[in-house]
Protein backbone atom coordinates (compact mmCIF):
# COMPACT_ATOMS: atom_id res chain seq x y z
CA UNK A 1 0.00 0.00 0.00
CA UNK A 2 1.00 3.33 -0.63
CA UNK A 3 0.29 6.63 0.77
CA UNK A 4 0.04 9.71 -0.38
CA UNK A 5 3.62 11.39 -1.12
CA UNK A 6 4.69 15.42 -1.26
CA UNK A 7 3.71 15.40 -5.08
CA UNK A 8 0.62 14.31 -4.14
CA UNK A 9 -0.03 16.56 -1.91
CA UNK A 10 1.02 19.14 -3.58
CA UNK A 11 -1.20 18.62 -6.23
CA UNK A 12 -3.90 18.08 -3.96
CA UNK A 13 -3.30 21.67 -3.03
CA UNK A 14 -2.73 22.98 -5.97
CA UNK A 15 -6.32 21.79 -7.41
CA UNK A 16 -7.76 23.33 -4.78
CA UNK A 17 -6.21 26.48 -4.95
CA UNK A 18 -7.65 26.48 -8.48
CA UNK A 19 -10.66 26.06 -7.93
CA UNK A 20 -11.32 28.74 -5.46
CA UNK A 21 -9.42 31.02 -7.84
CA UNK A 22 -11.66 29.98 -10.34
CA UNK A 23 -14.40 30.40 -8.66
CA UNK A 24 -13.64 33.93 -7.02
CA UNK A 25 -12.56 35.10 -10.46
CA UNK A 26 -15.94 33.90 -11.95
CA UNK A 27 -17.95 35.56 -9.05
CA UNK A 28 -15.78 39.06 -9.04
CA UNK A 29 -15.98 39.32 -12.59
CA UNK A 30 -19.82 39.25 -12.20
CA UNK A 31 -19.36 42.50 -9.58
CA UNK A 32 -19.45 40.25 -6.43
CA UNK A 33 -17.15 41.95 -3.66
CA UNK A 34 -15.55 39.56 -0.88
CA UNK A 35 -16.34 39.48 2.40
CA UNK A 36 -14.49 38.08 5.35
CA UNK A 37 -16.76 37.35 8.13
CA UNK A 38 -15.48 37.51 11.66
CA UNK A 39 -13.93 34.60 13.37
CA UNK A 40 -16.06 34.94 16.43
CA UNK A 41 -19.87 35.35 17.42
CA UNK A 42 -21.31 36.29 20.75
CA UNK A 43 -23.27 33.40 21.80
CA UNK A 44 -25.94 34.54 23.13
CA UNK A 45 -26.68 37.03 20.52
CA UNK A 46 -26.06 33.83 17.98
CA UNK A 47 -28.36 31.37 19.81
CA UNK A 48 -31.14 34.63 20.34
CA UNK A 49 -31.30 35.18 16.61
CA UNK A 50 -30.86 31.68 15.23
CA UNK A 51 -33.04 29.55 17.49
CA UNK A 52 -32.87 26.18 15.39
CA UNK A 53 -29.20 26.15 15.35
CA UNK A 54 -27.92 23.22 18.10
CA UNK A 55 -26.64 24.63 20.68
CA UNK A 56 -24.30 21.91 21.63
CA UNK A 57 -22.67 21.35 17.92
CA UNK A 58 -21.24 25.36 18.29
CA UNK A 59 -17.66 25.24 19.20
CA UNK A 60 -17.70 27.64 22.40
CA UNK A 61 -14.75 29.79 23.81
CA UNK A 62 -14.59 31.95 26.70
CA UNK A 63 -13.05 35.69 26.64
CA UNK A 64 -11.22 37.46 29.16
CA UNK A 65 -14.25 38.96 30.64
CA UNK A 66 -16.10 35.87 30.71
CA UNK A 67 -18.07 36.53 27.78
CA UNK A 68 -18.96 33.66 25.61
CA UNK A 69 -18.11 33.21 22.41
CA UNK A 70 -18.72 30.74 19.46
CA UNK A 71 -16.02 29.81 16.46
CA UNK A 72 -18.52 31.28 13.25
CA UNK A 73 -21.08 28.31 12.90
CA UNK A 74 -22.30 30.06 9.29
CA UNK A 75 -21.25 33.23 7.99
CA UNK A 76 -24.84 34.66 6.64
CA UNK A 77 -25.04 36.00 10.41
CA UNK A 78 -21.71 37.64 10.62
CA UNK A 79 -22.18 39.23 7.08
CA UNK A 80 -26.27 40.07 8.78
CA UNK A 81 -24.51 41.54 11.82
CA UNK A 82 -21.94 44.16 10.11
CA UNK A 83 -24.19 44.42 6.99
CA UNK A 84 -27.75 45.39 8.12
CA UNK A 85 -27.47 47.69 10.34
CA UNK A 86 -25.61 50.09 8.20
CA UNK A 87 -28.05 49.74 5.31
CA UNK A 88 -28.45 52.73 3.20
CA UNK A 89 -32.07 52.68 1.38
CA UNK A 90 -32.17 52.12 -2.67
CA UNK A 91 -28.96 50.04 -2.46
CA UNK A 92 -27.88 47.18 -4.33
CA UNK A 93 -25.14 44.52 -3.30
CA UNK A 94 -23.68 41.78 -4.17
CA UNK A 95 -21.27 40.25 -1.88
CA UNK A 96 -19.21 37.07 -1.79
CA UNK A 97 -17.03 34.78 0.46
CA UNK A 98 -14.97 32.23 0.84
CA UNK A 99 -14.19 30.82 4.08
CA UNK A 100 -14.47 28.30 6.86
CA UNK A 101 -17.13 27.25 9.37
CA UNK A 102 -16.89 25.35 12.36
CA UNK A 103 -19.28 22.67 13.91
CA UNK A 104 -19.32 19.93 16.60
CA UNK A 105 -20.07 16.20 14.81
CA UNK A 106 -22.48 14.29 16.23
CA UNK A 107 -19.36 12.00 17.66
CA UNK A 108 -17.60 15.33 19.36
CA UNK A 109 -15.18 16.43 17.28
CA UNK A 110 -14.56 19.85 15.46
CA UNK A 111 -15.30 19.69 12.04
CA UNK A 112 -15.12 22.17 9.56
CA UNK A 113 -16.64 23.15 6.26
CA UNK A 114 -15.47 25.47 3.34
CA UNK A 115 -18.20 27.31 2.85
CA UNK A 116 -18.17 29.42 -0.69
CA UNK A 117 -21.34 31.78 -0.88
CA UNK A 118 -22.85 34.39 -2.78
CA UNK A 119 -25.07 37.29 -1.41
CA UNK A 120 -27.63 39.77 -3.28
CA UNK A 121 -29.09 42.43 -1.32
CA UNK A 122 -31.66 45.33 -1.69
CA UNK A 123 -33.17 43.68 -5.00
CA UNK A 124 -36.42 41.97 -4.54
CA UNK A 125 -37.31 41.35 -8.49
CA UNK A 126 -37.59 38.17 -10.32
CA UNK A 127 -34.20 39.15 -12.29
CA UNK A 128 -32.64 39.08 -9.19
CA UNK A 129 -33.74 35.44 -8.31
CA UNK A 130 -32.92 34.47 -11.80
CA UNK A 131 -29.37 35.89 -11.81
CA UNK A 132 -28.49 34.13 -8.41
CA UNK A 133 -29.65 31.08 -9.98
CA UNK A 134 -27.86 31.23 -12.81
CA UNK A 135 -24.99 31.96 -11.32
CA UNK A 136 -25.18 28.58 -10.08
CA UNK A 137 -25.26 26.88 -13.73
CA UNK A 138 -21.73 29.09 -14.27
CA UNK A 139 -20.29 27.47 -10.86
CA UNK A 140 -20.58 24.19 -11.89
CA UNK A 141 -19.90 24.31 -15.69
CA UNK A 142 -16.68 25.89 -14.59
CA UNK A 143 -15.38 22.82 -13.59
CA UNK A 144 -17.63 20.55 -16.42
CA UNK A 145 -19.88 19.13 -13.23
CA UNK A 146 -23.19 17.37 -13.33
CA UNK A 147 -25.47 18.68 -11.27
CA UNK A 148 -28.80 18.92 -10.34
CA UNK A 149 -30.57 21.60 -8.90
CA UNK A 150 -34.04 20.75 -6.83
CA UNK A 151 -36.05 23.93 -6.45
CA UNK A 152 -39.48 25.01 -5.25
CA UNK A 153 -41.12 28.03 -3.74
CA UNK A 154 -41.40 28.06 -0.28
CA UNK A 155 -45.02 29.84 -0.66
CA UNK A 156 -46.39 26.50 -2.11
CA UNK A 157 -45.85 24.56 1.40
CA UNK A 158 -47.08 27.69 3.66
CA UNK A 159 -50.22 27.77 0.94
CA UNK A 160 -51.20 23.94 1.53
CA UNK A 161 -50.21 24.76 5.15
CA UNK A 162 -52.39 27.70 5.73
CA UNK A 163 -55.35 25.64 4.86
CA UNK A 164 -54.70 22.90 7.25
CA UNK A 165 -54.73 25.43 9.95
CA UNK A 166 -51.41 24.39 11.65
CA UNK A 167 -50.12 25.90 14.96
CA UNK A 168 -46.20 26.54 15.11
CA UNK A 169 -45.72 23.61 16.58
CA UNK A 170 -47.36 21.51 13.99
CA UNK A 171 -45.77 23.51 11.27
CA UNK A 172 -42.55 22.36 12.43
CA UNK A 173 -43.41 18.50 12.30
CA UNK A 174 -45.20 18.63 9.49
CA UNK A 175 -42.16 20.05 7.57
CA UNK A 176 -40.05 17.89 9.28
CA UNK A 177 -41.58 15.17 8.03
CA UNK A 178 -41.60 16.24 4.70
CA UNK A 179 -37.88 16.78 4.87
CA UNK A 180 -37.66 13.03 5.53
CA UNK A 181 -40.07 12.34 2.98
CA UNK A 182 -41.48 9.99 5.28
CA UNK A 183 -44.80 8.34 3.61
CA UNK A 184 -45.57 6.57 7.06
CA UNK A 185 -45.49 9.62 9.16
CA UNK A 186 -47.13 11.97 6.46
CA UNK A 187 -50.30 9.70 6.32
CA UNK A 188 -50.47 9.15 9.83
CA UNK A 189 -50.22 13.09 10.21
CA UNK A 190 -53.27 13.16 7.75
CA UNK A 191 -55.45 10.88 9.78
CA UNK A 192 -54.98 12.84 13.43
CA UNK A 193 -55.81 15.79 11.31
CA UNK A 194 -59.59 16.82 10.07
CA UNK A 195 -58.46 17.33 6.78
CA UNK A 196 -61.12 17.57 3.54
CA UNK A 197 -60.85 15.39 0.87
CA UNK A 198 -58.95 18.13 -1.51
CA UNK A 199 -55.95 18.49 0.72
CA UNK A 200 -56.00 15.23 1.80
CA UNK A 201 -55.65 14.22 -2.07
CA UNK A 202 -53.22 17.02 -2.73
CA UNK A 203 -51.24 15.65 0.47
CA UNK A 204 -50.81 11.94 -0.47
CA UNK A 205 -49.36 12.97 -3.62
CA UNK A 206 -47.01 15.55 -2.19
CA UNK A 207 -43.56 13.11 -2.64
CA UNK A 208 -44.46 12.45 -5.75
CA UNK A 209 -44.89 16.29 -7.07
CA UNK A 210 -41.08 16.35 -8.67
CA UNK A 211 -39.65 16.34 -11.73
CA UNK A 212 -39.90 18.39 -14.93
CA UNK A 213 -41.37 21.27 -14.53
CA UNK A 214 -43.95 20.55 -17.36
CA UNK A 215 -44.65 17.21 -16.04
CA UNK A 216 -45.63 18.70 -12.25
CA UNK A 217 -47.91 21.05 -14.04
CA UNK A 218 -49.92 18.12 -15.78
CA UNK A 219 -50.04 16.45 -12.51
CA UNK A 220 -51.08 19.70 -10.76
CA UNK A 221 -54.16 20.45 -13.03
CA UNK A 222 -56.12 17.41 -10.78
CA UNK A 223 -55.44 19.19 -7.32
CA UNK A 224 -57.42 22.33 -5.63
CA UNK A 225 -55.21 24.39 -4.97
CA UNK A 226 -55.80 27.85 -2.89
CA UNK A 227 -54.46 31.00 -4.26
CA UNK A 228 -51.17 31.21 -2.17
CA UNK A 229 -50.16 27.64 -3.24
CA UNK A 230 -51.34 28.75 -7.43
CA UNK A 231 -49.35 31.87 -7.15
CA UNK A 232 -46.10 30.45 -5.84
CA UNK A 233 -46.13 27.63 -8.47
CA UNK A 234 -46.59 30.46 -10.87
CA UNK A 235 -43.46 32.37 -10.11
CA UNK A 236 -41.78 29.43 -9.76
CA UNK A 237 -42.39 28.43 -13.34
CA UNK A 238 -41.48 31.75 -14.67
CA UNK A 239 -38.12 32.11 -13.24
CA UNK A 240 -37.61 28.24 -14.53
CA UNK A 241 -39.06 29.19 -18.06
CA UNK A 242 -36.36 31.91 -17.97
CA UNK A 243 -33.24 30.32 -16.57
CA UNK A 244 -29.90 29.35 -19.26
CA UNK A 245 -29.81 26.33 -18.09
CA UNK A 246 -33.08 24.72 -17.41
CA UNK A 247 -32.97 20.69 -17.98
CA UNK A 248 -30.69 21.14 -14.82
CA UNK A 249 -33.68 22.33 -12.57
CA UNK A 250 -36.26 19.67 -10.51
CA UNK A 251 -39.26 20.94 -9.65
CA UNK A 252 -39.57 19.17 -5.86
CA UNK A 253 -42.57 20.42 -4.20
CA UNK A 254 -41.98 18.66 -0.66
CA UNK A 255 -38.39 20.82 -0.74
CA UNK A 256 -37.84 22.27 2.82
CA UNK A 257 -34.97 23.43 4.16
CA UNK A 258 -33.23 23.55 8.47
CA UNK A 259 -33.79 26.95 8.26
CA UNK A 260 -37.23 28.57 8.48
CA UNK A 261 -36.02 32.06 7.20
CA UNK A 262 -36.82 31.53 3.68
CA UNK A 263 -39.91 33.02 1.50
CA UNK A 264 -39.98 32.42 -1.99
CA UNK A 265 -37.50 30.63 -4.03
CA UNK A 266 -35.63 27.71 -2.32
CA UNK A 267 -33.18 25.25 -3.67
CA UNK A 268 -30.73 22.58 -2.88
CA UNK A 269 -28.05 21.19 -5.16
CA UNK A 270 -26.44 18.05 -6.14
CA UNK A 271 -23.46 16.72 -8.02
CA UNK A 272 -23.07 13.39 -9.13
CA UNK A 273 -20.67 11.47 -7.56
CA UNK A 274 -20.75 13.26 -4.06
CA UNK A 275 -22.81 11.73 -1.33
CA UNK A 276 -24.12 15.21 0.26
CA UNK A 277 -26.01 17.96 -1.39
CA UNK A 278 -23.40 20.36 -1.93
CA UNK A 279 -25.60 23.28 -2.37
CA UNK A 280 -28.28 25.14 -1.00
CA UNK A 281 -30.24 28.82 -0.63
CA UNK A 282 -32.92 30.60 -1.56
CA UNK A 283 -34.85 34.48 -0.59
CA UNK A 284 -34.34 35.15 3.12
CA UNK A 285 -35.75 38.51 2.72
CA UNK A 286 -37.20 37.65 6.80
CA UNK A 287 -33.92 36.93 7.93
CA UNK A 288 -32.25 40.69 7.32
CA UNK A 289 -35.23 41.87 9.77
CA UNK A 290 -34.23 40.41 12.42
CA UNK A 291 -30.73 42.53 12.24
CA UNK A 292 -33.49 45.52 12.04
CA UNK A 293 -34.45 46.00 8.92
CA UNK A 294 -36.49 43.79 6.50
CA UNK A 295 -34.56 43.97 3.05
CA UNK A 296 -34.94 41.97 -1.02
CA UNK A 297 -32.22 39.11 0.00
CA UNK A 298 -30.96 35.79 -1.64
CA UNK A 299 -28.03 33.94 -1.57
CA UNK A 300 -26.50 30.38 -1.71
CA UNK A 301 -23.87 28.53 -0.54
CA UNK A 302 -21.62 25.92 -1.51
CA UNK A 303 -19.14 23.17 -0.06
CA UNK A 304 -15.96 23.81 -1.90
CA UNK A 305 -14.43 20.60 -0.23
CA UNK A 306 -16.79 18.64 -2.00
CA UNK A 307 -16.88 20.02 -5.22
CA UNK A 308 -13.04 19.79 -5.51
CA UNK A 309 -13.56 16.19 -4.69
CA UNK A 310 -15.26 15.68 -7.64
CA UNK A 311 -12.71 17.79 -9.87
CA UNK A 312 -9.94 15.74 -8.86
CA UNK A 313 -12.01 12.30 -9.53
CA UNK A 314 -13.08 13.83 -13.30
CA UNK A 315 -8.87 14.55 -13.70
CA UNK B 1 -22.75 5.17 -5.26
CA UNK B 2 -22.98 2.70 -8.95
CA UNK B 3 -23.48 4.83 -12.12
CA UNK B 4 -25.51 1.74 -13.24
CA UNK B 5 -26.65 -0.15 -10.90
CA UNK B 6 -28.93 -0.04 -7.63
CA UNK B 7 -27.69 -1.06 -4.44
CA UNK B 8 -29.57 -2.30 -1.98
CA UNK B 9 -28.76 -2.75 1.84
CA UNK B 10 -30.30 -5.43 3.68
CA UNK B 11 -30.14 -6.25 7.48
CA UNK B 12 -29.12 -9.80 8.11
CA UNK B 13 -31.65 -11.67 10.18
CA UNK B 14 -35.56 -11.83 10.18
CA UNK B 15 -36.58 -8.71 9.15
CA UNK B 16 -33.73 -9.41 6.39
CA UNK B 17 -35.56 -12.91 5.45
CA UNK B 18 -38.69 -11.07 5.37
CA UNK B 19 -37.12 -8.14 2.93
CA UNK B 20 -35.32 -11.15 0.59
CA UNK B 21 -38.47 -12.84 0.23
CA UNK B 22 -40.27 -9.14 -0.84
CA UNK B 23 -38.31 -8.79 -3.37
CA UNK B 24 -38.78 -12.27 -4.58
CA UNK B 25 -41.99 -11.56 -4.81
CA UNK B 26 -41.59 -8.39 -7.26
CA UNK B 27 -38.75 -10.61 -9.15
CA UNK B 28 -35.81 -8.82 -7.76
CA UNK B 29 -33.99 -11.16 -5.80
CA UNK B 30 -33.19 -14.30 -7.57
CA UNK B 31 -29.85 -13.98 -6.78
CA UNK B 32 -29.67 -14.27 -2.80
CA UNK B 33 -28.85 -17.32 -2.02
CA UNK B 34 -29.78 -17.24 2.13
CA UNK B 35 -27.51 -20.68 2.95
CA UNK B 36 -24.55 -18.53 1.41
CA UNK B 37 -21.99 -17.16 3.06
CA UNK B 38 -21.70 -14.74 0.95
CA UNK B 39 -22.18 -10.96 1.26
CA UNK B 40 -22.94 -9.25 -1.73
CA UNK B 41 -25.19 -10.56 -4.69
CA UNK B 42 -24.90 -8.59 -7.62
CA UNK B 43 -27.95 -9.09 -10.60
CA UNK B 44 -26.46 -8.25 -13.94
CA UNK B 45 -28.99 -8.48 -16.05
CA UNK B 46 -31.49 -6.02 -13.64
CA UNK B 47 -28.31 -4.31 -12.62
CA UNK B 48 -28.98 -4.80 -9.08
CA UNK B 49 -26.74 -5.27 -6.30
CA UNK B 50 -27.61 -7.06 -2.40
CA UNK B 51 -25.74 -6.39 0.28
CA UNK B 52 -26.15 -8.57 3.56
CA UNK B 53 -24.94 -6.19 6.75
CA UNK B 54 -25.47 -5.49 10.24
CA UNK B 55 -29.36 -4.55 10.94
CA UNK B 56 -27.47 -1.52 13.05
CA UNK B 57 -25.17 -0.95 9.79
CA UNK B 58 -27.77 -0.48 7.07
CA UNK B 59 -28.24 3.18 7.74
CA UNK B 60 -24.49 4.01 7.61
CA UNK B 61 -24.34 2.05 4.21
CA UNK B 62 -27.08 4.46 3.36
CA UNK B 63 -26.28 7.78 4.39
CA UNK B 64 -22.18 7.67 3.23
CA UNK B 65 -24.37 6.29 -0.65
CA UNK B 66 -22.57 3.02 -0.87
CA UNK B 67 -26.19 1.83 -0.84
CA UNK B 68 -28.32 3.62 -2.47
CA UNK B 69 -31.67 1.97 -0.53
CA UNK B 70 -32.01 -0.45 2.42
CA UNK B 71 -34.40 -1.82 4.59
CA UNK B 72 -34.49 -1.28 8.07
CA UNK B 73 -37.06 -1.48 11.15
CA UNK B 74 -38.47 2.21 12.05
CA UNK B 75 -37.11 1.75 15.91
CA UNK B 76 -33.58 2.07 14.13
CA UNK B 77 -35.06 4.54 12.06
CA UNK B 78 -36.19 6.59 15.43
CA UNK B 79 -32.69 5.97 17.56
CA UNK B 80 -30.14 8.08 14.98
CA UNK B 81 -31.33 11.01 13.57
CA UNK B 82 -29.59 10.33 9.93
CA UNK B 83 -30.25 12.11 6.80
CA UNK B 84 -32.05 9.91 4.82
CA UNK B 85 -35.25 9.58 3.24
CA UNK B 86 -37.85 7.28 4.34
CA UNK B 87 -39.84 6.64 1.47
CA UNK B 88 -42.01 3.62 2.30
CA UNK B 89 -43.20 1.80 4.89
CA UNK B 90 -43.56 -2.02 4.42
CA UNK B 91 -46.08 -4.53 5.73
CA UNK B 92 -43.33 -6.68 7.82
CA UNK B 93 -41.15 -6.07 11.16
CA UNK B 94 -44.32 -5.40 12.90
CA UNK B 95 -43.61 -5.02 16.88
CA UNK B 96 -44.46 -2.21 19.59
CA UNK B 97 -41.59 -0.06 21.16
CA UNK B 98 -42.82 -0.38 24.95
CA UNK B 99 -41.88 0.12 28.36
CA UNK B 100 -41.87 -2.75 30.55
CA UNK B 101 -41.04 -4.04 34.36
CA UNK B 102 -41.79 -6.53 36.50
CA UNK B 103 -44.90 -8.20 36.73
CA UNK B 104 -47.63 -6.92 39.30
CA UNK B 105 -45.27 -4.79 40.94
CA UNK B 106 -45.82 -1.06 41.63
CA UNK B 107 -42.53 0.27 40.08
CA UNK B 108 -40.63 1.00 43.12
CA UNK B 109 -38.94 4.35 43.03
CA UNK B 110 -36.21 5.62 45.96
CA UNK B 111 -36.27 8.69 44.44
CA UNK B 112 -37.97 10.65 41.80
CA UNK B 113 -35.84 9.44 38.78
CA UNK B 114 -36.71 6.32 37.08
CA UNK B 115 -33.80 4.00 36.30
CA UNK B 116 -34.43 2.82 32.87
CA UNK B 117 -32.20 -0.36 30.90
CA UNK B 118 -32.24 -0.05 27.26
CA UNK B 119 -30.64 -0.12 23.65
CA UNK B 120 -32.49 2.72 22.77
CA UNK B 121 -31.53 5.53 24.56
CA UNK B 122 -32.27 8.27 21.96
CA UNK B 123 -35.74 7.43 21.57
CA UNK B 124 -36.07 6.60 25.84
CA UNK B 125 -34.83 10.45 26.17
CA UNK B 126 -37.14 11.90 23.91
CA UNK B 127 -40.09 9.70 25.20
CA UNK B 128 -39.56 10.68 28.44
CA UNK B 129 -38.88 14.22 28.17
CA UNK B 130 -42.19 14.96 26.53
CA UNK B 131 -44.10 13.51 29.67
CA UNK B 132 -41.42 15.60 31.55
CA UNK B 133 -40.14 12.56 33.45
CA UNK B 134 -36.72 12.42 35.14
CA UNK B 135 -34.81 9.29 33.84
CA UNK B 136 -31.57 7.83 34.37
CA UNK B 137 -30.54 5.84 31.33
CA UNK B 138 -28.57 2.48 31.47
CA UNK B 139 -27.41 1.17 28.55
CA UNK B 140 -27.32 -1.84 27.53
CA UNK B 141 -26.59 -4.04 24.45
CA UNK B 142 -28.53 -6.93 24.84
CA UNK B 143 -30.75 -9.20 27.35
CA UNK B 144 -31.96 -6.06 28.79
CA UNK B 145 -35.30 -7.96 29.78
CA UNK B 146 -32.72 -9.02 33.05
CA UNK B 147 -31.93 -5.63 34.37
CA UNK B 148 -35.11 -4.70 36.39
CA UNK B 149 -35.10 -8.86 37.72
CA UNK B 150 -31.76 -7.99 39.15
CA UNK B 151 -32.10 -4.48 40.35
CA UNK B 152 -30.20 -2.66 37.74
CA UNK B 153 -33.24 -0.38 36.49
CA UNK B 154 -36.84 -0.34 37.59
CA UNK B 155 -38.11 -1.01 33.97
CA UNK B 156 -36.87 -1.39 30.29
CA UNK B 157 -38.18 0.47 26.84
CA UNK B 158 -36.78 -2.37 24.01
CA UNK B 159 -39.17 -3.68 21.30
CA UNK B 160 -41.55 -6.31 21.85
CA UNK B 161 -42.85 -8.56 19.09
CA UNK B 162 -44.78 -11.46 20.44
CA UNK B 163 -43.93 -10.98 24.39
CA UNK B 164 -42.65 -14.02 24.91
CA UNK B 165 -38.85 -13.16 25.70
CA UNK B 166 -40.92 -10.65 29.03
CA UNK B 167 -43.17 -13.39 30.10
CA UNK B 168 -40.76 -16.01 30.22
CA UNK B 169 -38.71 -13.42 32.81
CA UNK B 170 -41.66 -12.42 34.51
CA UNK B 171 -42.33 -9.08 32.79
CA UNK B 172 -44.80 -6.74 31.35
CA UNK B 173 -45.61 -4.28 29.00
CA UNK B 174 -46.68 -1.33 31.43
CA UNK B 175 -47.10 1.24 28.43
CA UNK B 176 -46.73 1.23 24.55
CA UNK B 177 -45.13 3.67 23.19
CA UNK B 178 -45.15 3.36 19.47
CA UNK B 179 -45.68 0.89 16.50
CA UNK B 180 -42.83 -0.22 14.49
CA UNK B 181 -42.33 -1.63 11.16
CA UNK B 182 -39.90 -2.54 7.93
CA UNK B 183 -38.63 1.22 6.26
CA UNK B 184 -37.37 1.77 2.70
CA UNK B 185 -34.81 3.50 3.05
CA UNK B 186 -33.27 6.05 0.24
CA UNK B 187 -30.11 7.76 0.02
CA UNK B 188 -30.66 11.70 -0.90
CA UNK B 189 -28.21 12.03 -3.73
CA UNK B 190 -29.31 8.21 -4.75
CA UNK B 191 -32.94 9.39 -4.72
CA UNK B 192 -32.41 12.50 -6.86
CA UNK B 193 -30.01 10.79 -9.42
CA UNK B 194 -32.11 7.43 -10.10
CA UNK B 195 -35.23 8.83 -8.92
CA UNK B 196 -36.99 6.86 -11.89
CA UNK B 197 -35.90 3.36 -11.16
CA UNK B 198 -36.16 3.49 -7.23
CA UNK B 199 -39.92 5.21 -7.79
CA UNK B 200 -40.35 1.59 -10.15
CA UNK B 201 -38.90 -0.28 -7.23
CA UNK B 202 -41.76 1.23 -4.83
CA UNK B 203 -44.31 1.01 -7.10
CA UNK B 204 -43.89 -2.71 -7.67
CA UNK B 205 -42.90 -2.85 -3.67
CA UNK B 206 -46.39 -1.39 -3.14
CA UNK B 207 -48.46 -3.45 -4.93
CA UNK B 208 -47.13 -6.95 -2.89
CA UNK B 209 -47.80 -4.99 0.58
CA UNK B 210 -46.69 -1.83 1.58
CA UNK B 211 -48.71 0.20 5.00
CA UNK B 212 -49.40 3.75 5.66
CA UNK B 213 -50.90 3.07 8.86
CA UNK B 214 -51.17 0.01 10.84
CA UNK B 215 -54.51 -0.65 11.89
CA UNK B 216 -55.21 -2.09 15.04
Amino acid sequence: MTFLNMMDELKYQQTKFQVNQKLQTLISNEGYILFEPSFFEDYEAFVLKNKRVKKERMIKMIDHDGKILVLRPDITTSLMRQIIPKWQDRSVLRIFYNSTIFSRTAMGQIDTIRQFGVELLGDGKKTADLEVLNLISNVFNLFNLDYVIEVSDTRFLEGVMSALKLNDQEQSKFKDILYRKSTYDLNKFIETKNISKDTTQLLESLFSLQGELSMIEDKLKSFALNEQSKLAFNALKERINALDDKKRYMVDLSLVSTYDYYDGILFKGYLKGSQKDVLSGGRYDPLTENYGKKIPAIGFTLNTQEVIKEVLVYE
Amino acid sequence: MNENYLTIALPKGRLGDEAILKFKGIGYGDVILSDSRKLIFIDDEKKLKFMLVKPSDVMTYVESGVADLGIIGSDTLLEDEKNLYELLPLDFGFCTFAVAGKKGEEIHQRDDVLRIATKYPNTTKKYFKEKNQAIEIIKLNGSVELAPLVGLSDVIVDIVETGKTLKANGLEVLETMMDVSARLISNPVSYRFKYQIIRDLMDKLKKVGSIYVKNN
